[in-house]
């Protein structure tokens, strides 16, 4: 009779929520949880094992508000999870491959006998990856001569392996032993399996482009032989950017911090510049506090703003924080002849250049000149540059924080790669660089609109050497809009091609190959305007004009092209994928090709030509807009794109019967064209940001005192230079208006810094600092943007690519690109479209999902 | 059976508060505790909501009880707090020694005696207790405010108490308390005490000043019981951690 009483109080509760249907629906699902699972309310409350409740393994059902399509849910996830091995499961399997645990699940599971039979593949997995460690640690090839010898023939063989000619099944078979191999090695641990993965990638891609060279060209028809050498020369450029790019990054330094001389007399002074031409003071007053917050002597350390735009409220700034302030006669040469200028009034040992809107954090002098001890060849110190905004691509495609960024790549990756050939270059922010040397060259470079990599360069040719301290230790904001992006982007590719023309570094003196190789990839990158352009033009060629432009059989395409592809994105995954989801650059490209394309072509052939264009920053967008200016070129592509789709599909039901894999091919081709560019219209979809001053998300503990003297232990949620979201675990007598301080820490100090309440919301408070003088705001730098730490855990060095994923990614970016446009023109659509994603949405709801991933579910209190 | 001291630089430092807090802290954290004082004002109790005028304690006209089920108290999450006692006049000097040692005897007789964490509220001016405590406590924590009255009596500390209370085994720290992180000359003495000294003499952690403080002793609660979002109760949590450390107990 208990039991009975028990269910009845226990429908009372309940039902006081919910209706008698969903009651009756939940209460099932609890019996049926706590009797097939065994689980137990105290276990659940301390979430002892998660594995315990029914909502671990049906993450995408609800059981307390039941749907009509649950059932659906419910027999396609048990079905999936017998059949199936989860992910984590076979992470499970991975770490105790011998525990005898399995539970019957698992043993239900067919993949649990399969896993018996890859055991000795396993045996030999785990003894290449002892080989290849091993292979690091020891000299095992004894001579230097055996070594010429080995590697001679090695190219022999590699040179026999790309030149020998094969008919399509020989072709097919090698390559697929070759995938075999790249897709066994691809999850072994160490850089010896990457190499090999980039070794396959370099083989199949050329073996590829010598097939194409050699069997390709139809010389008898001149248009399609134009046509074709078109597209060669593209895909000659396309292949030689990816082996550049594997020598340039496949050996990454990874620089450590030097320590500096404990003797604090020995430490050098530092002139820290900060250049302004039009930024509001809002942006570099940050900037300039949080410099004189940087812990190294104050008698060694100055800091000057160099102000181009001559403002009285910023002279008045500078003297009223005690910084100095520096203009000249003229404006020549824009941020270069600023700095030089400065270098001209200034005396310090080095000078350290900041972006006036890149705030230092404090330890950024402590971390960075140690190397200058250790190395008196030193010339400069450069550290990567962090951005605490979105930039255009994050903000309008929602990734903020969530994926790599545009610069990820070249700031994680790249510059640490070019540092293993002491090629890392200077990017004109965040770097630390000696006077002497600097000097010598001539200050900086002015020659070029790009006078960062050219001062790294001619420092280079003077025997100099560079170092990256892969650290964020400064943190900026991101340009404000695509226009801006693309500005920024068209000077960099015209400074870039400007010095491949005035000053090449495959030639002249002073150069080792390596820093020849990383400096010629640099440049030669930004030229990608014209090939990616012509990829996106070429199955056109075919479908509107029926010009073979690739003259082979479809099928002997297909089993070149294919392979050089998967390679290339397998090892590019496995060498970049921490720094750069796979596919990503095809759009991130796609956007600038366009526009990159005129000025260094121009560049090119007319390198004194062309003037410098500041980067606006610390704007904001009023409201969404879609910015058709620079989607036009696009829309055009997309035009042509989809005439000639049309006309594939046209002739694969009423073209003639032999050119059928050739129009598919060229369907897939043109299809995945239109999504990549219509991510390029997804990336122009401007969405608002209305802050002036960015707010930095964390999660930190403060606390905060009343009036009255009352303290509180509180959340700082997130943070801005003048204000802050402060989240308390209950709830607090404070009103709009109200004073309060805020305490933080800085190092072991605790400051409590004056606010004033000025919105509230539940348990959280949004305050306005109310700094009482420059000493407070320092303080204030210091606990937040200018914390040693303050951008640790921003980097996405723990989120593996899974290049199927990217590209659904990707896919859904293009979509959705298409999906706004189509609003755009005709806004009745509107509510189609959103019936069709609705519809997709509870198609994919339905699909199974990973157990373990689900929300969790609010508690009803029983 | 680890003791712990909780003594004041200076007069009104907060030892009995910070005593009564951070045995509380510590029994959270599920250790068999004791909060045992030893101030003649007879005050810990009333953190723990004891009446004022109840007179039980562990003296009773100038001695020791025979039983401390006579003057032990238990609190609702079981912690065990050992009240002076109202006496009439000071105890006899020559016979605290003795006193503390039947102490010590009677403390033992508690269940697991081992694992039993004593926190010991001590009064500033009885250099007997400090002597038996030098020779018998773990760990003896002096608390002090930063204030300009720190630094005379740190002075003194070095120069007079520092070499008396040596001892093999016993560990000091020094706990600043009631820092007060808007008020310039509070921030600027805590970071003048944190460069001067030894950085292994002072708690890594310490109290911020709060209103919620003083407020729970008047309504004769400690503060986790009073307000549980005062910042006070991550600070005396954070402290019990840190000793939970010092002492390699576990929680």
């Amino acid at each position: 009779m208990r039991w009975f009483m028990q269910l009845r109080e226990q429908w009372r509760e309940v039902r006081r929520k919910q209706s008698r249907l969903s009651t009756a629906f939940y209460l099932f699902w609890l019996y049926l949880e706590v009797a097939m699972l065994n689980s137990r309310a105290s276990e659940q409350f301390d979430h002892a094992d998660q594995r315990l409740r029914l909502n671990y393994w049906f993450p995408h059902v609800n059981f307390q508000r039941p749907r009509w399509l649950d059932p659906i849910r419910l027999a396609l996830q048990a079905v999936w999870l017998l059949l199936f091995e989860t992910q984590q499961e076979r992470a499970d399997g991975l770490t105790q491959r011998n525990t005898d645990r399995t539970s019957i699940l698992q043993r239900l599971n067919p993949w649990h006998h399969r896993r018996l039979a890859t055991k000795p593949v396993q045996f030999a997995t785990s003894g290449f990856e002892r080989f290849f460690s091993t292979l690091l640690s020891r000299e095992w090839i004894p001579s230097q001569t055996i070594r010429i010898l080995i590697t001679v023939g090695a190219a022999l063989l590699v040179a026999l392996v790309i030149s020998i000619p094969m008919d399509a099944t020989d072709q097919g078979l090698m390559l697929l032993f070759f995938w075999a191999l790249a897709l066994w090695v691809r999850n072994l641990q160490g850089r010896i399996p990457m190499l090999l993965m980039v070794l396959l990638s370099v083989i199949v891609s050329t073996r590829y482009l010598f097939w194409r060279v050699t069997q390709t060209i139809n010389w008898d028809v001149p248009f399609d032989a134009a046509l074709g050498i078109l597209l060669l020369v593209a895909e000659s450029y396309a292949w030689l950017i990816l082996v550049l790019g594997y020598i340039q990054t496949v050996w990454p330094l990874e620089r450590r911090v030097a320590q500096l001389p404990a003797d604090l007399s020995l430490w050098p002074s530092v002139d820290v510049y900060i250049p302004s031409y039009n930024e509001p003071l809002s942006v570099v007053r940050s900037t300039v506090v949080a410099a004189t917050a940087m812990d190294w002597p104050k008698d060694r350390l100055n800091i000057y703003v160099l102000d181009d735009g001559k403002r009285p409220d910023f002279k008045e700034f500078c003297e009223e924080i005690g910084v100095g302030y520096i203009v000249r006669a003229d404006n020549s040469h824009a941020k270069a002849g600023n700095l030089n200028h400065a270098l001209t009034i200034t005396a310090g040992d080095y000078i350290t250049i900041f972006d006036c809107d890149h705030i230092p954090s404090r330890g950024f002098l402590q971390l960075t000149v140690g190397w200058f001890f250790q190395d008196p060849k030193l010339a400069l110190v450069q550290t990567p540059h962090h951005f605490f905004s979105a930039d255009p691509f994050e903000r309008n495609l929602s990734v903020f924080r969530s994926r790599p960024n545009e610069g990820e790549l070249f700031y994680g990756l790249i510059q640490d790669g070019n540092d293993m050939w002491n090629a890392s270059f200077f990017c004109g922010s965040c770097a630390i660089l000696k006077r002497g040397p600097l000097e010598e060259v001539g200050g900086i470079a002015v020659e070029t609109v790009t006078e960062d990599a050219h001062t790294a360069l001619k420092l280079h040719r003077l025997g100099y050497n560079s170092a990256y301290l892969n650290i964020p230790l400064a943190a900026g904001l991101a340009t404000e809009s695509l226009s801006a992006h693309i500005g920024q982007r068209i000077r960099w590719a015209r400074g870039m091609a400007q010095i491949f023309r005035l000053d090449n570094p495959l030639r002249g003196k002073g150069l080792n190959w390596g820093q020849r190789i990383c400096y010629a990839n640099a440049m030669l990158y930004f030229l990608n305007g014209i090939p990616r352009t012509i990829f996106l033009l070429a199955p056109l060629a075919f479908l509107l004009l029926h010009s073979y432009i690739v003259f082979a059989p479809a099928v002997m395409i297909a089993m070149y092209a294919i392979p050089h592809l998967i390679h290339a994105n397998l090892a590019n995954s496995r060498a970049q994928g921490n720094y750069r989801h796979s596919f990503w650059a095809e759009m991130y490209e796609t956007v600038l090709a366009w526009y990159i394309l005129r000025p260094t072509t121009v560049a090119l052939f007319a390198p004194k030509h062309g003037k410098f264009n500041v980067t606006a920053k610390g704007g904001t967008i009023e409201r969404d807009y879609f910015d058709l200016n620079i989607s036009l070129p696009y829309l055009i592509l997309i035009g042509l794109s989809l005439i000639g789709a049309g006309f594939g599909v046209y002739s694969l039901f009423f073209g003639p019967r032999d050119e059928l894999l050739t129009v598919t091919l060229n369907l897939f081709w043109i299809t995945y064209n239109l999504f990549i560019l219509g991510g390029a219209l997804a990336v122009a979809e401007e969405a608002k940001q209305v802050r002036a001053s960015h707010r930095i998300r964390v999660d930190r503990s403060i606390s905060i005192m009343t009036a009255s003297e009352h303290s509180y232990a509180a959340e700082l949620i997130d943070f801005a230079s003048s204000g802050a979201g402060i989240r308390f675990y209950d709830e607090l007598p404070l009103a709009p208006g109200d004073s309060i301080h805020v305490v933080m820490h800085h190092g072991t100090t605790r400051h409590g810094f004056p606010a004033r309440v000025v919105s509230m919301r539940g348990l959280t408070i949004g305050v306005r600092f109310e700094f009482p003088d420059s000493a407070a705001e320092r303080a204030f730098l210091r606990a937040t943007f200018a914390r040693a730490d303050a951008w640790v855990g921003w980097r996405f060095n723990e989120t593996k690519d899974q290049p199927l994923s990217s590209l659904r990614e990707i896919l859904g970016i293009g979509f959705r690109g298409y999906q706004n446009l189509a609003v755009r023109l005709a806004p009745p659509l509107a509510p189609v479209l959103g019936l069709i994603n609705r519809g997709w949405g509870v198609i994919m709801s339905v699909l199974p999902q990973a157990p373990g991933t689900g929300e969790e579910d609010e508690s009803l209190g029983v | 059976m680890k003791l712990i001291a909780v003594k004041g630089l200076f007069g009104g430092a907060g030892t009995t508060t910070i005593t009564a807090n951070l045995a509380n802290a510590m029994r959270r954290r599920k250790h068999p505790v004791v909060a045992l004082d030893l101030c003649a004002t007879n005050s810990l109790r009333l953190h723990f909501g004891m009446p004022i005028g109840d007179p039980r304690g562990l003296f009773r006209s100038g001695r020791l009880v025979d039983d401390l089920r006579e003057a032990a108290f238990e609190t609702d999450n079981g912690l065990i707090y050992l009240p002076h006692g109202e006496i009439d006049e000071p105890l006899d000097r020559a016979a605290i020694d003795g006193i503390l040692g039947g102490l010590y005897e009677l403390l033992q007789r508690f269940e697991s005696p081992q694992q039993l964490i004593v926190f010991i509220d001590v009064p500033n001016s009885e250099s007997t207790i400090l002597n038996w405590l030098t020779s018998h406590a773990e760990i003896m924590l002096h608390v002090l405010t930063p204030e300009p009255r720190a630094y005379p009596a740190l002075r003194y500390f070095s120069r007079i108490t520092w070499p008396q209370i040596q001892h093999q085994g016993l560990r000091h720290s020094l706990l600043l308390n009631q820092c007060a992180p808007h008020l310039e000359l509070s921030r600027d003495i805590a970071d003048l005490l944190r460069r001067e000294l030894d950085p292994h003499l002072l708690v890594p952690k310490f109290i911020q000043r709060d209103q919620h403080i003083p407020e729970a002793l008047a309504t004769q609660q400690t503060t986790f019981d009073f307000t549980i979002g005062a910042q006070a109760n991550v600070e005396f949590a954070a402290i019990a951690e840190w000793l939970e450390e010092r002492l390699e107990v576990l929680e």
